[in-house]
């Protein structure tokens, strides 16, 4: 079961970047790529919860904001993990509205996350690894 | 002719390099591959789970076979699926999970699990580990272990072997007491002999972990409510809230006992690691058992894999696995250990050469078997272990000189010995790449040491080899191997280093980050490179670029510190630390009104007020009234002072002035990483200046030293004294001249203690104070009018720059 949420017109949503809505029961990150596509995914990183839609975007690809894990907005597919996010399917109509379906499937949590070092930047957490 | 269907059991290390192997070997055209693992996982590097114990490395860096791998490569992935039954007459196999499928060849590589010694009280009714007891062999158990150990007291590792210490060393950072338990004489007895295991017991006691020696455990104490303690056969007990168990491991070798093949303590192979009972069936990694031998490492399975697929695809059959000769390092931070071979002379005609130095904890022994290695022990200083652990390996005769073994003295031709070392030689053990591979590697094309450590993963494990990587990249490139390029890049993103980006822009009138990818990059946007650009950018233009804001880090379009929860951090501007009590009151107003959960001082000297909600950035900024401290972004941050002249009995000079000019002067401005500032009134340093990016030090008669590159934070380093002005303005003008030289030759995210190291401290000097280039007026200007182009980003409260900026829950239409 999939229902359909209208988001209001495109200009609702800023170039290249992503704004969290409040869909239904569900929290979803909506972004709208430089290209001009639109796409919706799970609110949440699997990782440690962080806010998807405050991360940087490039082409399809999204950079979390809190440890840098990317995802290909088209797929959800990891872009250097192991763990993918949901995606939601999202059009932009003719007379210009976002449209995004919500369907019931679960979202994605990754299962092995240890809560290690809370807030470390990745890059010096790499660093602590060199 | 159709393809075979390949069936691996066992989706581990060894499993997926055998799979690897094949692939390589053209494997793709001749078989259909299924694979199954009983982790819900990709494949990953199991060694480096002390490292995710430890917290050093996230789970999602020790991913060696991505999801997309197995997609990419069309094998078919059933995790988290193990197999329960083989049929070797029908040629099938079926999973938990009820998946059935047919197999021309079965590979099993089932690995081990760890060993749970029969104590009472280990395991509950259901024979499961009881709460709060675990094993130390999967990223579950890993995650098991950090989420008990954050709410644990006390710790105790059952074992003194590598994996042991390794765990009671990661134990250690999540902050509780750690107990080692081990039954025998010595630490890791296994590789070291009684003196060096001594040394690395007071090691680990000098890192707070309690060594118990001769204790073999009886029982797990505790109750329904949780675990309390453990009980040894010597009547004494230990209290511990966590246990991990690591008193070895049992081959998972059950799969092939059920289905009638030959099982000793592990599954029994041929040299070409095929099962002795059953030609279809190969086995591979820690669950095979050949010539007698069942090894605990990574080393062997690199071997046996390759041997596996030269068998398999055809390419050769007569490869044969003759089985291999073991040697480790440990690897805990702060205790440097590697062993190889035997611990003790066994045979008369051994020879022993061995030095200690306990105070320095520095231990070497090595056993000399008719001017060969067949034992080494290295403990404090392993400098020479890749040499020892080659010569162990490839039986090569030792030099007559043996205390050119133990140190560097007037060292051999480096050269020589990388010649000498033969093609097959292990050079990364963690990811099992050979000096072969990178020669290979080399010789496809790669250049540099970065290129063919992400080509090969070679160095990427614990790091110990890199420099070995290094050198014989090097060497393969006759001397010539490239610096990796990107390593002068501004951003990775884009091709150019600072001052040649800075002119490209220049020359053709970029201004914006989008324009930049465009001419600059061949249209390809990189994320992460699109923050440094914008403030490269903002430094460029001043007030007149495109400020494109999806180019800018969260931090820079929120104006505040993204917090783990999502919400914000707001911190006022201070200069000084100094605020009026009015001030103090309207922050305590707004704390209380918009019930701020946290508020805090800063190591920055200034008021934190902690987790914000974007909905009330607006309110929050405008209430307080206070310019923004610009604690989140590359940029001058702040500049702490001590109480200088006007207060205190030693002062030089009027800090708390200064730093107020420079914070009233700088605010704000963008730099290719942060500018932390502070002044002291006196050489006492009380505001930490010795330290900063810049430091300002009064010595008296309105003299102050400058100094630069200066950094306490991830990396320590005293500044650099620059020079010595002799007032407040000259200090203003010296420190911004400085900035704008930084921001306009830094690297993005490069702070000044490794930028002046890299610059160098005479050529900083010579063109900021001695003007040698002449763009010292140049430099002033600019950066006069990056600071007549600041404004308070707070003000964006009233006025949001884009749709539902300070929104966290944006509503649907309907
Ligand atoms: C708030 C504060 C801690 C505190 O409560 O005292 C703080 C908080 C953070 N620091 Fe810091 N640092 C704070 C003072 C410091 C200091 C002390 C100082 O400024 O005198 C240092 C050492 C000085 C230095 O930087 O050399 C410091 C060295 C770091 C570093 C290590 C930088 C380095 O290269 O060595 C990082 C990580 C980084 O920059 O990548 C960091 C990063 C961070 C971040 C921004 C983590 C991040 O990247 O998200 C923290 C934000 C936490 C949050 O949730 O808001 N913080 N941090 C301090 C704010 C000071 C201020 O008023 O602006
Ligand atoms: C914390 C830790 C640190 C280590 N450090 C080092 C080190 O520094 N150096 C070193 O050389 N070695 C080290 N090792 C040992 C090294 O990890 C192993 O030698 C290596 O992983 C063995 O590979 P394998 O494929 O045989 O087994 P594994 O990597 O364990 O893979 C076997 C896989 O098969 C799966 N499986 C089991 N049964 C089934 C079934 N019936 N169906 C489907 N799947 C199944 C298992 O779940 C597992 O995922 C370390 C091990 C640990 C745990
Ligand atoms: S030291 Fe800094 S970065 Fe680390 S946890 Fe504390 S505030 Fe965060
Ligand atoms: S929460 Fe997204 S990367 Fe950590």
């Amino acid at each position: 079961m999939a229902d359909s949420f209208n988001l209001g017109p495109l200009a609702g949503l800023p170039t290249g970047e992503g704004r969290t809505f409040k869909l239904g029961d569900r929290r979803v990150a909506v972004f709208r790529t430089r290209e001009g596509a639109v796409y919706a995914t799970q609110a949440s990183c699997p990782h440690r919860t962080g806010p998807l839609a405050d991360g940087l975007l490039g082409g399809h690809s999204l950079v979390c904001p809190l440890h840098d894990w990317m995802f290909d907005l088209r797929t959800g597919q990891s872009l250097n993990g192991a763990c993918g996010i949901k995606t939601y399917v999202a059009r932009v109509e003719l007379n210009g509205s976002v449209t995004v379906e919500v369907d019931d499937e679960d979202e994605i949590v990754a299962s092995f996350d240890v809560g290690v070092r809370q807030g470390m930047t990745s890059d010096i957490a790499t660093d602590a690894a060199r | 002719m159709g393809k075979r269907k390949l069936v691996v059991i066992g989706n581990g290390m060894a499993g997926a390099r055998a799979v690897e192997e094949v692939l390589a070997r053209g494997g793709a055209d001749m078989f259909d591959i299924t694979m199954f693992g009983d982790e819900p996982y990709g494949n990953y590097n199991r060694i480096l789970l002390s490292n995710v114990l430890n917290g050093s490395q996230y789970p999602a860096d020790i991913v060696m076979n991505p999801l997309d791998w197995y997609r990419d490569n069309g094998i078919t992935l059933h995790a988290g699926s193990p197999v329960t039954d083989i049929d070797r007459a029908a040629k099938t196999v079926r999973s938990a999970a009820g998946v059935h499928v047919s197999y021309d060849h079965l590979m099993i590589a089932t690995g081990s699990r760890a060993f749970i010694p029969p104590v009472e009280g280990m395991t509950g009714a259901d024979g499961q580990l009881r709460h709060g007891v675990y094993a130390f062999r999967t990223l579950d158990d890993c995650d098991g272990i950090i989420a008990k150990a954050k709410e644990s007291r006390q710790a105790a590792v059952i074992g003194g072997g590598l994996l042991g210490l390794e765990a009671a060393r990661g134990l250690i950072n999540h902050g509780c007491k750690v107990h080692v338990i081990h039954i025998g004489k010595h630490l890791m007895e296994q590789q070291l002999d009684g003196p060096a295991g001594a040394m690395l017991r007071s090691a680990m006691e000098a890192m707070g972990v309690e060594v118990h020696l001769h204790k073999s455990t009886t029982a797990v104490l505790g109750d329904e409510r949780g675990i309390t303690g453990l009980a040894f056969k010597d009547g004494t007990t230990v209290e511990c809230d966590l246990i991990v168990v690591s008193a070895g491991i049992r081959p998972n070798a059950e799969i092939g006992m059920r289905c009638g093949l030959t099982v000793e303590r592990a599954i029994v192979v041929d040299d070409h690691m095929r099962s002795i009972d059953d030609p279809d069936v190969y086995v591979v990694g820690e669950c095979a058992q050949h010539r007698g031998r069942v090894y605990g490492l990574v080393a062997p399975l690199w071997d046996q894999a390759k041997v596996l697929a030269e068998h398999i695809t055809g390419r050769n059959r007569q490869a044969a696995y003759h089985g291999s000769k073991l040697a480790t390092k440990l690897k805990v931070m702060g205790v440097e250990v590697a062993a190889m071979g035997i611990t003790e002379p066994t045979e008369e005609r051994d020879e022993v050469v061995q030095f200690t130095e306990p105070k320095r904890g520095t231990y070497k022994k090595l056993i000399v078997r008719d001017g060969r290695l067949v034992g080494g022990i290295l403990m404090g200083d392993i400098s020479k272990a890749a040499y020892l652990m080659q010569a162990f390996d490839r039986d090569t005769p030792l030099p007559e000189e043996r205390l050119s073994l133990l140190f560097d003295i007037g060292a051999p031709a480096e050269k020589v010995t990388l010649e000498e070392m033969p093609g097959e030689a292990q050079v990364c053990n963690c990811n099992g790449v050979t000096k072969a591979a990178i020669g290979a590697c080399v010789a496809g094309g790669a250049r540099n040491a970065s290129a063919v450590m992400k080509a090969t993963r070679g160095g990427m494990g614990c790091g110990s080899c890199k420099g070995l990587i290094n050198e014989l990249v090097d060497f393969f490139c006759g001397g010539e191997a490239e610096e990796d390029p990107s390593i002068h890049y501004y951003v990775p993103g884009v091709p150019l280093s600072t001052t040649d980006l800075i002119d490209a822009i220049v020359a053709n009138d970029l201004r914006s980050v989008s324009s930049v990818f465009k001419v600059l990059a061949g249209g390809k946007e990189d994320p992460s490179s699109k923050p440094g650009l914008a403030n490269l950018l903002s430094t460029v233009w001043k007030g007149e670029y495109e400020d494109e804001r999806d180019a800018r880090f969260i931090n820079d379009r929120m104006h505040g510190n993204i917090q783990k929860d999502g919400t914000f951090s707001v911190v006022p501007e201070m200069p000084g630390g100094v605020c009026t009590p009015d001030e103090l009151k309207r922050i305590a107003d707004v704390a209380v009104k918009y019930k701020i959960p946290l508020v805090k001082l800063t190591g920055g000297q200034r008021i934190d007020l902690v987790g914000v909600p974007r909905d009330d950035l607006p309110g929050v900024w405008k209430e307080l009234g206070m310019p923004a401290g610009h604690a989140w972004g590359k940029s001058y941050r702040t500049c702490k002072s001590c109480i200088g002249t006007d207060h205190c009995r030693f002062g030089l000079g009027d800090s708390m002035a200064l730093a107020t000019k420079i914070e009233r002067r700088f605010r704000g401005i963008d730099s290719p990483g942060k500018l932390k500032l502070a002044t002291a009134g006196c050489p006492r340093n009380c505001s930490e200046a010795y330290v900063k990016d810049i430091g300002a030090v009064a010595i008296g008669d309105d003299k102050w030293e400058i100094y630069i590159g200066g950094a306490a934070g991830a990396h320590i380093r005293k500044g650099d004294l620059l020079c010595v002005v002799g007032s407040h303005d000259e200090a203003l003008q010296v420190m911004g001249r400085f900035m704008q030289y930084y921001r306009e030759t830094a690297k993005w995210k490069e702070r000044t203690y490794s930028y002046v190291e890299r610059v160098g401290l005479a050529k900083i000097k010579s063109i900021v104070i001695d003007d040698s280039e002449g763009i010292g007026d140049r430099l002033d200007k600019s950066i006069q009018q990056s600071i007549d182009a600041y404004r308070d980003p707070w003000l964006e409260g009233q006025q949001p720059a884009t749709p539902n900026q300070f929104t966290s829950l944006v509503p649907a239409e309907g």
